[in-house]
């Protein structure tokens, strides 16, 4: 009798049966109510933007990877989570050149020059996003592209309270009812960071320390946006429910390639990261880019606050 | 995450059917290499001496089964060394007579370190416990400060120790005195799990059953409450560990004379539970799981040692050794695959990790043999749990990263002092 061949493989020979890709199937779950509300809010134009996005994400990825002669991955689930997350970053009525120009510079220099995925410094979605916000600045103003699709109109929270005539109530600002962009409905997003941080999908450390930071700065600076000219207050509450707070602390900063690995350094990042979001937002000339422009910066130094690790157990 | 939880089940220890054919591997233990004295053609009986030990540090091997050699042939171990083997066919029931002796105990030490060599006995069990092991044989030179008895298995499916504590307690509470004696060591402690301490008794020291506190240096992080670095620093501190089955058959070896031919050995077979058996070293893989009511198929995966740090084997005649700890069987669609796939940066490795290594950057060094910088990152501090491996949400081979790096580095000491 012949001898079967047996299958030979490094140990261990078990597998927690956790894996990267079921960790994006969970996270583009969990975004799901959140893009409903959009819907909602936004009208079937948003679906649009987020359909086509979805789309120029997957399909540039495919054909980057066809061009490079390198295994295609779109099953993965990662390049559907970034187009998912850039249009949540879009406004409703965002031209169609525009979403597939982001969408293609995130996943092209993004994600795909660096080496692909594990090999990016930065998060895509920002690179993607920051490519567009500076070059096409009229499209990616919600103020204006949302005039035509929502019932909403008028300026976004950001733009308003600079302009002193912010009105809206913790509540509208909780569900998105605001003029905003896709993914506006922040208490969702909330909450579907709690259930993925709770079953340890994502950096829960991040996500915490962002959230503190964030309020921390709120509650130092947001005075600082009314003058005499322009009187007014928010509450620290409002003021980080209020633009993408929310998706930054627990979809953009903790991304696993462009954050740190090890504890110290995942609440340093988080907690500066949030801080700085508030500061540019608001000092800077792009509020809405706060929380974007921040943990792009914070990404760019996730690989020194990983040099902060524990000293090994047993070493002298 | 979900803990690994040490097997605390109560499992008998059965015997098999002695097979008809055995093949004995010269080296038994990784390193331990014994020399045949016997040609084909001669006779052999139950309990004679087959492999002869070249130094004293070495434990000879005895043939489990009467008959004739058939042939010596070169062999591969279940750690994949190159070594001799010799192939020994059944015939007439004749074996040696034993010698035991009731009053073991008031013999000199020295006596009774050359009486264990020529039993057999060694370290038994799989590469963990080898390294951290006193030679039983040999006068240790280094004082022993605590020597740790291991009555908890290495890995979780596996409960060979616990059972073998249970069936054999009077042996394990001579085995202390023995061990006192032959090694010398100030301290003698068995490390057990909570439900087993009361069976053991006054030298018991409970340990929490979660894998992989039972692995050696763990143990002894565990037990002194200091980590030691490695076996070597192990070994200068005056740390040992033994396990409960060797200590168990130094005691037989004296009492009663057997030498070591069998090696109890836990079978996992897929859908069904684990069981003890008590398998005549030798015998080989699918012989132990036909014993178990299993047939091999196409594509399964057969494990010689525990499922997160054993071998997986190609070839299904690899004979039981001194070593083998557990076999265990997974059929064809349900084996792990790990992935050609660049770290993803998740940090899971780095968090279950019970060395406090940075992992992901030390195995992506480990990867590309850029071993100076793996070596910074604490490669020797590594316990190769395979805890990393079991976690990683990219499915990396982490693991072998590791044993490939280590491997790299001791060959390229050995060939600086050849040159």
């Amino acid at each position: 009798m012949k001898d079967p061949m047996l299958t030979v493989s490094p140990a261990p020979h078990w597998h927690i049966g956790k894996t990267f890709t079921k960790d994006s199937y969970y996270t583009i779950m969990a975004l799901i109510p959140a893009l409903i509300m959009g819907v909602i809010n936004y009208g079937k134009g948003s679906l649009g933007v987020v359909g086509l996005s979805v789309f120029s994400a997957m399909a540039t990825e495919a054909l980057m990877q066809a061009v490079m002669r390198r295994p295609i991955t779109i099953h993965d689930g990662n390049a559907l989570l970034i187009g998912l997350l850039l249009s949540f970053l879009l406004p409703a009525g965002a031209p169609w050149w525009l979403v597939v120009v982001g969408t293609s510079v995130a996943m092209i220099v993004g994600k795909q020059l660096y080496g692909g995925l594990g090999s990016n410094p930065f998060n895509p979605v920002l690179v993607g996003w920051i490519i567009i916000r500076i070059s096409w600045k009229l499209e990616m103003d919600v103020d204006a592209s949302l005039v035509d699709v929502a019932s909403v109109s008028g300026l976004s929270p950001l733009a308003s309270l600079r302009a002193g005539v912010f009105e809206l109530g913790l509540r509208d600002v909780m569900l998105g009812r605001i003029v905003g962009s896709v993914g506006s409905a922040s208490l969702l997003i909330l909450l579907a960071g709690v259930v993925l941080g709770a079953l340890k999908v994502i950096k829960w450390e991040v996500s915490v320390s962002f959230l503190v930071g964030a309020f921390l700065a709120s509650l130092l600076l947001g005075p600082k946006l009314f003058t005499e000219l322009n009187p007014g207050s928010i509450s620290p509450i409002t003021f980080i429910f209020v633009g993408h707070i929310m998706l930054g602390a627990f979809f953009l900063a903790p991304d696993n390639p462009s954050s740190p690995v090890n504890t110290v350094g995942r609440y340093l990042y988080g907690f500066l990261a949030g801080f700085m979001a508030i500061v540019i937002r608001v000092y800077s000339s792009y509020p809405d880019g706060g929380v974007i422009f921040a943990i792009m910066l914070l990404n760019l130094s996730s690989p020194l606050l990983d040099r902060i690790r524990p000293k090994a157990v047993g070493k002298a | 995450m979900r803990k690994l939880i040490y097997n605390e089940a109560e499992l008998m220890i059965e015997l098999i059917k002695t097979p008809k054919r055995v093949t004995l591997l010269m080296e038994q233990q990784p390193g331990k290499v014994c020399e045949t004295g016997l040609a084909v053609g001669d006779k052999v009986k139950r309990g004679q001496k087959v492999g002869e030990a070249p130094d004293a540090s070495t434990p000879s091997i005895h043939s489990p089964i009467a008959g004739e050699v058939k042939e010596t042939i070169p062999a591969l171990t279940p750690e994949g060394h190159h070594t001799t083997a010799v192939v020994i066919e059944g015939g007439e029931a004749d074996s040696e007579p034993t010698r035991g002796d009731e009053n073991f105990l008031s013999s000199s030490a020295e006596e009774l370190r050359s009486r264990l060599l020529e039993a057999g006995v060694g370290a038994l069990g799989f590469k963990g416990t080898a390294c951290f092991a006193p030679p039983l044989s040999v006068k240790v030179e280094r004082e022993i400060e605590t020597l740790i008895i291991s009555a908890i298995d290495e890995e979780p499916i596996l409960i060979l120790n616990q059972q073998i504590v249970r069936e054999h307690n009077d042996e394990l509470r001579t085995g202390v005195e023995l061990v006192r004696r032959v090694t010398g060591a100030k301290k003698v402690v068995v490390a057990t799990t909570p439900a087993l301490k009361p069976k053991v008794g006054e030298h018991a020291v409970a340990i929490e059953p979660v894998y992989p506190n039972a692995l050696p240096q763990m143990l002894i992080w565990r037990i002194t409450g200091r980590p030691v670095y490695n076996s070597k620093e192990a070994n200068d501190k005056g740390y040992a560990v033994l396990s409960a089955e060797t200590v168990v058959s130094m005691v037989r070896a004296l009492r009663d004379g057997i030498p070591v031919m069998e090696k109890v050995v836990t079978v996992q077979v897929e859908a069904s539970g684990p069981r003890n058996l008590r398998v005549p070293i030798g015998t080989p893989l699918f012989g132990v799981l036909k014993a178990v009511g299993c047939t091999l198929a196409q594509g399964d995966r057969v494990i010689m040692g525990g499922p997160m740090r054993g071998m997986a084997q190609f070839d299904p005649h690899m004979p039981v050794t001194k070593s083998t700890d557990a076999i265990v069987h997974q059929r064809g669609h349900g084996v792990t695959r790990y992935l050609d796939m660049a770290c993803i940066g998740c940090g899971a490795c780095v968090k279950v990790c019970p060395m406090k290594i940075q992992v992901d950057m030390m195995t992506r060094y480990c990867e590309y043999s850029l071993l100076d910088n793996a070596k910074s990152y604490d490669l020797d501090a590594c316990i190769e749990c395979g805890l990393c491996a079991f976690v990683c949400r990219a499915k990396r081979p982490l693991l072998q990263f590791i044993l490939f790096a280590k491997n790299e580095i001791q060959r390229q000491e050995e060939e600086l002092l050849e040159a």
